[in-house]
């Protein structure tokens, strides 16, 4: 596998009986599975009068959920925001729950292309698909795309993107470790470009699906 | 620890202070502006602050709305650093209930609740440095927090403790002065009709030494009522000559 | 969400201090009057559009902490306090401490927060200020190591009592316990230092995190441990005030947030009001030789015009943190220059 490609992706839809829509995502290694409820009824307290309620769960593997796990949630909450309708279902809500089933670097971006997968899955309407690349800076400037935990661990840096459709827009950006600003702008590139594969793979999985029937 | 002498023999008591004086204070109104009324107060090194909100719509639990006078909502926190040792948790202990508990009382028996029925009315201390008397920094923070916000009192809420040693009666006592395990009074006053509002007497004391300490007390609570009366008449005017401008 | 609360409005003058405020509960009524000041190029607050609030810092204040800061940024208020225990140091890492930051959000900052357990905000605020420490390195966690072999036989208590003069007229004592964690009968363990960082907001009108990041650096800066020395004979540690050394901060990370509005304005250092209108945030973390630590852009609605305007806008954002970078320079240099407490107006 060569540096500069993101993983193996494989997804299965419609995977679990209940939710109306779910996924079973995964890239290389890391796999996650995510169930989306929506548009439900919504609790008096958290309903919002012109829009749905967007209410994200992530579960990880091992443990309870911590502070760092509420931060993953609301990342994945501000995305899903950024691209579904909110104002097609008032005074709903919308829930989608992300378990974790095995981490082996890129956590977050495996998480959010679940995600997406799911909601497409649930019939939700989206203003446009997300696709979420991860990149690491190596200890000698180079830049690796979907590192593993190994690669990561070492790494100077590591960023996680999140691109929008339509015109490859950002929506979500996070980074740890250090990095210069070119640095920076030179892996945002590559993830952008990066992306491509993954909005190909969403719509061939489409297409595969429906052609069937 | 017990090395420690509380009172010298010429009538010094550890900090230098002799036995009426009261730690400096030193206070201001008016501090944060999110809240409705805020005020900041430090008692020697005890250092409080309280916010108020309101009144507003009840939030939260809608059964406790009282259809003839306003719900006081009180909530007492310690900073985690304000003590010696590491507070692991800053509020929602025993200690804090018991206090927030003490400071409604004291509160709904100082403002005017029938003014304001079906509202809320919401006080929050936060103690930031804690060196003794934490109750009476919290109520005199929060009384100065009320006048800022307006809300109509019957007057000020004055608190001040008193303790007992060597047969001395002494005012405002400091944390290590409470930790000898001595006898602390705590008394929260309405000063201008000298009536008690809360009343607390922690471990030992002699029904013979009681009236002296009371007293002390007391007189503690007045001279905290000049100070805050000062405070309060200094910022009044500050805004009227600010508002007389223009 | 319209909910009807009626507060005193505050009507006072244009003054160095004082301002004019009305406030709104409505958020449509607020957008409109949002839009105004937009065409002006002007925010309501008279401020530019790339412009940071004055901010005042008063560091080492509360006496019963290591190290202490508060800091004004505009009128968001953040205390932070360190105070350091004694811990076994992790597992994997046995020559390292620990450094845990904790941003605290209580009711009495806003009318928005509720009593109860840390809000979301709260621990997403944690966790962000916890990665930028991480990333940045801020701290080597090899000098909060103490030392190896100390004897514990489980649950004891190490007490170090320490006196601090020059606070109140005589003495001010503070003195502390920390219990040790359970190890089992005479095991050899080794003891290293964790900071525990808590900061609390006690005014909240909008960017909270660099205004905690400054309050965190700034207290750093002003901690001062008290030395430690594993006696001989019991072979416990026993701390003293005198020899106390202060933290190294290997780098000095700044953080510099954001708003969008409508794709198109991009507003630094947002106060409560636009943070609430916004259609995006993004936060940059930056340090002194303009590396980049943390850029936390954390999706919401409108994607966010990067990188088309951030190469144009790029010039805005790396003029502000030079800008901001200079301006934290001076006010570090004048906290080096021993200065234990006082407040600095910055501007």
């Amino acid at each position: 596998m060569e540096e500069s490609q993101i993983r193996e992706i494989s997804c299965e839809q419609s995977v679990l009986s209940k939710p109306d829509g779910s996924s079973d995502f995964s890239q290389g290694d890391s796999s996650v599975m995510v169930g989306v409820y929506g548009p439900a009824d919504v609790k008096q307290n958290k309903e919002i009068l012109d829009r749905a309620t967007i209410e994200v769960i992530f579960k990880p593997k091992i443990g309870l959920p911590g502070v760092r796990e509420k931060a993953m949630e609301k990342m994945i909450s501000n995305t899903c925001q950024a691209i579904i309708l909110t104002t097609m279902h008032p005074r709903s809500s919308i829930t989608i729950v992300v378990q974790v089933v095995q981490d082996a670097g890129s956590l977050l971006s495996c998480c959010i292309n679940a995600v997406c997968l799911a909601l497409m899955d649930a019939g939700i309407s989206m203003k446009c698909m997300v696709a979420a690349v991860s990149c690491a800076i190596s200890e000698d400037g180079e830049v690796i795309l979907d590192p593993t935990l190994k690669v990561a661990q070492v790494a100077s840096s590591v960023m996680h993107f999140a691109f929008e459709s339509k015109e490859k827009d950002v929506i979500l950006s996070s980074t740890q470790g250090m990095c210069s600003p070119d640095q920076y702008l030179s892996c945002l590139a590559s993830c952008q470009e990066a992306s491509d594969k993954i909005f190909t793979f969403y719509r061939t999985s489409a297409e595969r699906r429906f052609s069937k029937t | 620890m017990s090395g420690l002498e509380l009172l010298s023999d010429q009538g010094f008591r550890l900090d230098g202070r002799r036995p009426r004086e009261l730690r400096k204070i030193e206070c201001k109104m008016g501090v944060f502006q999110q809240a409705n009324g805020s005020a900041y107060i430090e008692q020697g090194n005890t250092k409080a602050l309280a916010t108020v909100y309101g009144p507003h719509e009840v939030t939260g639990n809608r059964s406790k709305i009282e259809h003839d006078k306003v719900l006081i909502n009180c909530q007492y926190s310690m900073a985690t650093f304000s003590t010696g040792e590491r507070r692991s948790r800053s509020t929602g202990d025993r200690k804090s209930q018991e206090m927030q508990l003490h400071l409604k009382k004291t509160f709904e028996a100082a403002i005017l609740t029938q003014l304001y029925p079906r509202s809320q009315i919401d006080i929050y201390v936060q103690i930031l440095q804690a060196d003794g008397g934490n109750y009476s920094a919290c109520v005199n923070a929060a009384t100065l927090a009320i006048i800022d916000a307006g809300i109509p009192m019957k007057d000020f809420v004055c608190a001040s403790t008193a303790g007992f040693v060597s047969d001395t009666p002494i005012a405002d006592i400091s944390y290590l002065e409470e930790s000898q395990g001595g006898p602390e009074l705590v008394v929260a006053l309405l000063p201008k009709s000298d009536q008690i509002v809360e009343f607390q007497v922690n471990s030992r004391l002699h029904l013979d030494n009681f009236e002296k300490v009371l007293d002390m007390a007391i007189k503690g609570c007045k001279d905290v009522h000049a100070v805050l009366t000062r405070v309060v008449k200094d910022h009044v005017g500050q805004l009227a000559s600010k508002m007389s401008k223009t | 969400m319209i909910s009807c609360s009626w507060y005193p409005t505050k009507l006072l003058l244009l003054n160095d201090d004082i301002k004019i405020r009305v406030s709104s509960s409505c958020n449509k009524y607020s957008f409109c009057h949002f839009s105004k000041f937009k065409k002006e190029n002007i925010r309501p607050d008279g401020r530019e559009l790339g412009e940071f609030r004055a901010t005042l810092l008063n560091v080492g204040t509360i006496n019963t902490a290591h190290g202490s800061a508060l800091v004004k940024l505009g009128n968001t208020t953040i205390l932070c306090g360190v105070k350091g225990e004694f811990a076994a140091p992790p597992v994997n890492e046995p020559k390292k401490g620990y450094l845990v930051p904790n941003v605290e959000l209580p009711p009495l900052c806003s009318s928005q927060f509720k009593v109860g357990p840390p809000s979301e905000q709260a621990q997403v605020v944690s966790q962000l200020i916890d990665d930028i420490v991480r990333s940045s390195n801020l701290i080597n966690l090899e000098s909060l190591n103490i030392a190896e072999g100390v004897v514990l036989s489980g649950g004891e208590s190490v007490y170090f009592f320490c006196v601090g003069t020059g606070v109140a007229p005589g003495f001010a004592c503070c003195w502390g316990a920390t219990k040790l964690p359970e190890r089992g009968p005479k095991a050899l363990s080794k003891l290293s230092w964790v900071l525990h960082c808590d900061m609390i907001c006690l005014d909240y009108d909008g960017n909270i995190v660099d205004a905690s990041l400054i309050a965190l650096l700034a207290a750093l800066k002003n901690v001062l441990l008290p030395a430690v020395r594993i006696d001989e004979d019991t072979g416990r540690a026993v701390t003293s005030q005198e020899g106390s050394i202060p933290l190294k901060l290997s780098c000095q990370p700044v953080a510099t947030s954001f708003v969008v509005f409508d794709d198109t304005i991009l507003l630094a250092d947002p106060t409560k009001e636009e943070e609430g209108l916004a259609t995006g945030a993004v936060t940059v973390v930056v340090n002194e030789e303009g590396d980049i630590c943390s850029v936390h852009k954390p999706g919401k609605e409108g994607a966010l015009y990067l990188p088309r305007k951030f190469m144009t806008a790029s010039g805005d954002v790396s003029r502000d943190l030079r800008k901001l970078d200079s301006w934290l320079r001076k006010h570090w240099r004048v906290v080096k220059d021993d200065v234990p407490t006082g407040a600095y107006d910055l501007d």
